[in-house]
């Protein structure tokens, strides 16, 4: 019944997982056999997944309202709750008793399958990313590379959708879509590279400890004096992952003016809340990622403070505060730049994604590479 | 439970080979491909390679994605029935026992090289190399295998160069829309 | 760092190569393909200096001499003189694109730059003893060499070539990789010369142990991987690409083809056996099975060489007549290998580099040819002869050449091609051989009469007089090394010494 020595190291002992499993163990009854713990575990880790995605799909679309709202001069949902604050329940309820439906000429295996397999690659990729320094399903080596190599996979889920759905409008999405993110992975993947290489490490706790210190803020990578290819590698970051989560001034695999809704426009109800979900907990992951890799990850003057106390769970609180914090400020941007930038043209975006971005990345990182080589060992702070 | 694991991935990774040349849908035939690959990379995990497992997904879903492309450009997309008839009858009898006839010739191979051969398993190598940490696998491919490594580099750009040259509209073609729309490149503006 | 540098300056003909076709392919973009004749020029002063890079480095080396470059490049004699065949042959084919009526005259950097990568190729393919960098050698130079044979975008032909060459190429590097990966599964290296030898016990075993359990799953092994071999040097079965290619693929690149690519194959595969059965120290078992391998090569041998001179005689375009001509020389080639000896090496990289002289000129001349008349029929040579004598007459040499009649360098090539078969037993595969020249002289002749034995009719301006010096240059040279041969004798007797093939073979006879 034991895994293989290698699957258990990628459960690392204080992971939530190894906590869950090692709670039931103690308080599982005689009669449950044993094979059900681990599945129960597992059970239970995609539950707390799923719940947080949730979360921040709710809280992601009344946000997105209220910012859209009062960027126009007007107030965004107000009816429901305190300031609308209760709207996302409310959509919930009306898209889960909306009706599925489904096209008559779409090819109804994969159209089925492809809402639950974008949404399961986000699911994949929360696995590795920590919401607090003790609190992560996984730890292992490869971080990063896993996120990205998982959230890569979202985009078969949208073109499996926009093929299946039978429609020019969808078809139109998803293969912008699939052009658009097969260009973006390249400079998103370069430009990551900058931080990595100073931390050494593609493990996401490893690199938010990396930047410890100097009252929780000095030490962050983005500041140039740590070195200074960091802050076009995240300009460039940021390009990318507004590109890769389809946001504006790249949405256009949604493009409602053009394609009415792009690769979704024949899904409703919860089918559609899916793709939903699955586009703004990207938005959420790529901005913590952003925050682990640019803008200290756990460390702020917050978590210095708790530390200084001293108290294991203030601490944890602490970073897990500031890491939503800067996903939310990340967010933030996201939206502040949807409803201020016009949308680029298809044949714009290819350009800018494969002419400019990818060799300024690779310029990124040659930069980079000689400051970490030559420069940072004889820099006093480093 | 790894072993069990082992068994479902591989029976996986075949059948969605067999399907791969099997279905009559071109566009199943690529999904097909990319559950091999998925199964594969299940594999690797299994056997202590994160790192490739995760690789052949960033990779392969990225390759897989042009595939998509090429498949949904390519291809007629109006006619449905025309697509199977295309398709569907590529698979005859006589070819499909010749291409059985060569998979079981190279397979027999590998099963003779495998059973009459072995006098050293490979997790001994494995376990002796150790390759499944990160700054192992950066060692040697920047250490010992940096030459192939370059050569391999050179590869793709020697490719990617001549796909590009084939691919592209010679310069007596090109019409004088082909711009990018960026207002500092001259050319017709929309 | 130093160590390092002094690693690099072991593979300075590479990097040199690599840093040429970057900035070939850099000054093409920069200058937007207007400037096609400077690039030619640069190109060939890059391989300038990559020729006086190789010959200072077979100077210092000694005859057996091999150092190691980042311990996955040998660098020895073996692969120096296969180096400056392709250095030079390469020189050859940039000429011809140069000179080339057809060729269009700009946007043309990614030719040259093509035609380099696929260099490199072969520069790692033949100075390695490491099975990946074989691959990856033989990759580059497949990979290049594909899209190179569909450079003629408009013609069908040439789509077609590049099509059926990557088919074919694509098989054969399959078959070829699972060949690798027993031989790997079965020895725990990819590296030849341990595979060869063997460790001191343990793990990597040697592929002397695993003869000991059973030679079968080994034979699969090294057929497998020859097949990837045959396939480069167009050895039967896996010629069948050979024809369409060499037609439908661009005179120079055809000239590429069937001559450095070919050329690059036979080295690859002289270093795979020699370091797999033949080197110093591999036991006695070993060479019994080498002995093996060696009458399949034999057989290999005849069967390519009457099936390509029985196809040469059908053919009515000069550019298939090569080409089948071509797969029937490497049958001659192949029988130098199934000597399996050192001086049956040695021949057949004499006669490798007789087939450069030879085959050039004949490809230069069809060029030529094609320049004139826009067609590569034979049925169209008819009076060349008189309208243009000076590249007639350069051709007639090279089709003595090819045929093997004195006194050009095919024939003392081939001379000593049969010397050593006869030497080693071999006899009935000499029968064959010069049955086999009989009947190549057939359409060797056929090709010389379309040329001259036809009403005389007046003589034409040479319009292309830089081709032809080059022709004719290369047809003095066809004739000059037959007559004085020694010196060429001597250097292609260097080059396999350095593999440090044992000569205990013979010691049964």
């Amino acid at each position: 019944m034991s895994l293989p020595l290698h699957l258990a190291a990628l459960a690392a002992p204080r992971s939530a997982t190894n906590q869950i499993n090692d709670f039931l163990t103690g308080v599982k009854p005689d009669f449950v056999p044993d094979w059900a713990l681990p599945l129960t575990t597992a059970l239970i880790s995609v539950g707390i997944a799923v719940a947080i995605i949730s979360l921040v799909a709710m809280s992601g679309t009344w946000l997105e309202r209220k910012v859209s709202g009062h960027i126009q001069c007007r107030y965004g949902p107000m009816r429901v709750g305190w300031h609308g604050w209760l709207q996302p329940i409310a959509d919930g309820v009306k898209l889960l008793l909306k009706e599925d439906m489904i096209p008559l000429g779409a090819d109804k295996p994969l159209y089925l399958l492809a809402p639950a397999l974008v949404l399961a690659s986000i699911l994949g990729a929360m696995a590795v990313f920590p919401l607090a320094p003790d609190f992560y399903f996984a730890d292992i080596d490869l971080g990063i590379f896993t996120i990205l190599a998982l959230t890569s996979t979202t985009t078969i889920g949208v073109v499996m959708a926009g093929w299946s759905s039978n429609s020019k409008w969808s078809l139109y999405g998803a293969m912008r879509e699939a052009a658009q993110v097969v260009a973006y992975e390249i400079p998103l993947g370069i430009s990551l590279l900058v931080p990595v290489m100073v931390a050494g490490s593609f493990n996401l706790l490893e690199v938010s400890n990396g930047q410890a210190g100097g009252f929780g803020v000095l030490n962050w990578y983005i500041w140039p004096w740590v070195n200074p290819f960091m802050g076009p590698a995240f300009l460039l970051f940021f390009i990318a992952i507004l590109a890769e989560t389809k946001r504006a001034p790249f949405d256009l695999p949604e493009a409602e003016s053009e394609l009415v809704a792009g690769f979704m426009t024949e899904y409703s109800g919860i089918r559609w809340s899916f793709f939903f979900m699955e586009e703004y907990a990207a938005m959420f992951l790529y901005c913590v990622v952003g925050s682990f890799f640019f803008f200290g990850g756990f460390e702020s003057p917050l978590t210095s403070l708790a530390r200084a106390t001293d108290v294991h769970l203030l601490v944890q609180v602490a970073a897990a505060v500031t890491i939503i914090a800067k996903g939310y400020a990340g967010l933030f941007l996201m939206m502040w730049l949807r409803w201020t930038l016009p949308r680029v043209r298809i044949d714009q975006v290819m350009t800018l994604g494969y002419k400019y971005l990818t060799p300024l990345a690779l310029a990124c990182v040659l930069g980079a590479s000689v400051w970490e080589v030559f420069l940072a060992p004889v820099l006093p702070w480093r | 439970m790894a072993e069990l694991l082992f068994y479902l991935l591989s029976l996986g990774a075949i059948g969605f080979g067999i399907g791969v040349i099997r279905t009559h849908m071109p566009l199943y035939s690529v999904l097909s491909l990319l559950g091999t690959f998925f199964c594969l990379a299940g594999i690797y995990l299994l056997a202590g390679f994160p790192f490739l497992a995760a690789t052949q997904l960033l990779v392969y879903a990225g390759a897989i994605m042009v595939l998509f492309l090429f498949v949904i450009m390519l291809l007629n997309l109006g006619d449905r029935d025309e697509l199977n008839r295309q398709t569907g009858v590529a698979l005859s009898g006589p070819r499909l026992a010749a291409a059985g006839i060569c998979a079981g010739l190279l397979g027999l191979a590998g099963l003779i090289a495998a059973g009459w051969g072995g006098k050293v398993t490979p997790t001994e190598a494995v376990a002796a190399g150790g390759v499944d940490r990160l700054n192992d696998i950066a060692e040697v491919l920047f250490g010992r295998y940096m030459l192939p490594f370059e050569a391999a580099s050179l590869l793709l750009l020697a490719t990617m160069v001549g796909v590009m040259s084939l691919a592209k509209r010679q310069r007596g073609e090109e019409t004088e829309a082909g711009d990018t729309g960026w207002p500092w490149h001259k050319g017709v503006e929309q | 760092m130093n160590d390092y540098l002094v690693q690099l300056g072991r593979i300075a003909p590479e990097a040199v190569l690599t840093v040429l076709a970057l900035v070939i392919l850099t000054w093409d973009l920069v200058t937007k393909g207007r400037d096609c004749r400077r690039l030619a020029y640069g190109t060939l002063a890059g391989l300038g200096l990559v020729v006086w890079l190789l010959c200072g480095q077979w100077a210092s080396l000694g005859e057996t001499g091999a150092v190691s470059a980042f311990g996955m490049v040998t660098v020895d004699r073996f692969g120096t003189f296969f180096k400056l065949f392709t250095a030079l042959a390469l020189m050859v084919v940039v000429l011809l694109v140069l000179f080339d009526r057809r060729e269009r005259k700009h946007g043309i950097g990614e030719y040259y730059f093509l035609l380099i990568g696929a260099a490199i190729g072969i520069f790692f393919m033949v100075s390695t003893n490491n099975l990946l960098l074989l691959m990856l050698g033989l990759e580059l130079l497949s990979l290049a060499s594909y899209s190179l044979a569909g450079f003629h975008k408009g013609s069908q032909r040439s789509a077609e070539a590049s099509l059926k060459y990557i088919v074919f190429g694509g098989l054969s590097a399959g078959i070829m990789l699972y060949g690798i990966s027993l031989l790997y599964g079965l020895t725990g290296t990819i590296d030849l010369s341990v595979m060869g030898r063997g460790g001191e016990g343990g793990y990597p075993v040697g592929l002397v142990a695993q003869f000991a359990v059973s030679p079968i799953p080994v034979a699969v092994a090294v057929v497998l991987v020859l097949a990837g071999f045959a396939y480069k040097a167009s050895i039967v079965p896996f010629h069948f690409w050979t024809p369409d290619v060499y037609e439908g693929a661009p005179t120079p690149v055809t000239t590429f083809l069937a001559v450095a690519s070919k050329a690059a194959g036979f080295a690859a595969l002289l270093r795979f056996v020699g370091a797999l059965f033949l080197v110093d120290g591999v036991q006695e078992a070993v060479h019994a099975y080498g002995a093996r391998i060696g009458l399949l090569l034999a057989i290999l041998s005849a069967v390519t060489m009457t099936l390509g001179n029985l196809s040469a005689m059908r053919q009515r375009s000069l550019k298939r007549l090569l080409a089948y001509s071509s797969i029937a020389h490497a049958g001659y080639v192949l029988m130098g290998l199934a000597v399996m000896t050192e001086a049956g090496f040695s021949a057949s990289v004499f006669y490798l580099a007789a087939y450069y002289f030879m085959n050039l000129g004949a490809f230069a001349f069809l060029l030529y040819f094609e320049g004139e008349t826009n067609s590569d029929e034979i049925d169209s040579l008819k009076g060349m002869g008189w309208r243009h004598p000076v590249v007639a007459w350069a051709m007639v040499a090279f089709l003595v050449s090819l045929a093997g009649l004195p006194p050009t360098v095919g024939f003392y090539g081939k001379l000593l091609l049969f010397y050593e078969g006869v030497d080693a037993g071999l006899g009935w595969l000499v029968f064959i051989a010069a049955l086999n020249s009989v009947i190549s002289l057939f359409y060797y002749f056929r090709v010389a009469k379309a040329l001259f034995l036809t009403e005389p009719v007046e003589r034409v301006p040479n319009r292309q007089p830089a081709l032809t010096g080059l022709i004719v240059g290369l047809s003095v040279l066809t004739v000059v090394t037959g007559i004085f041969n020694s010196a060429l004798q001597r250097w292609s007797g260097e080059a396999p010494r350095a593999l440090g093939i044992s000569d205990q073979l013979e010691e049964p006879h």
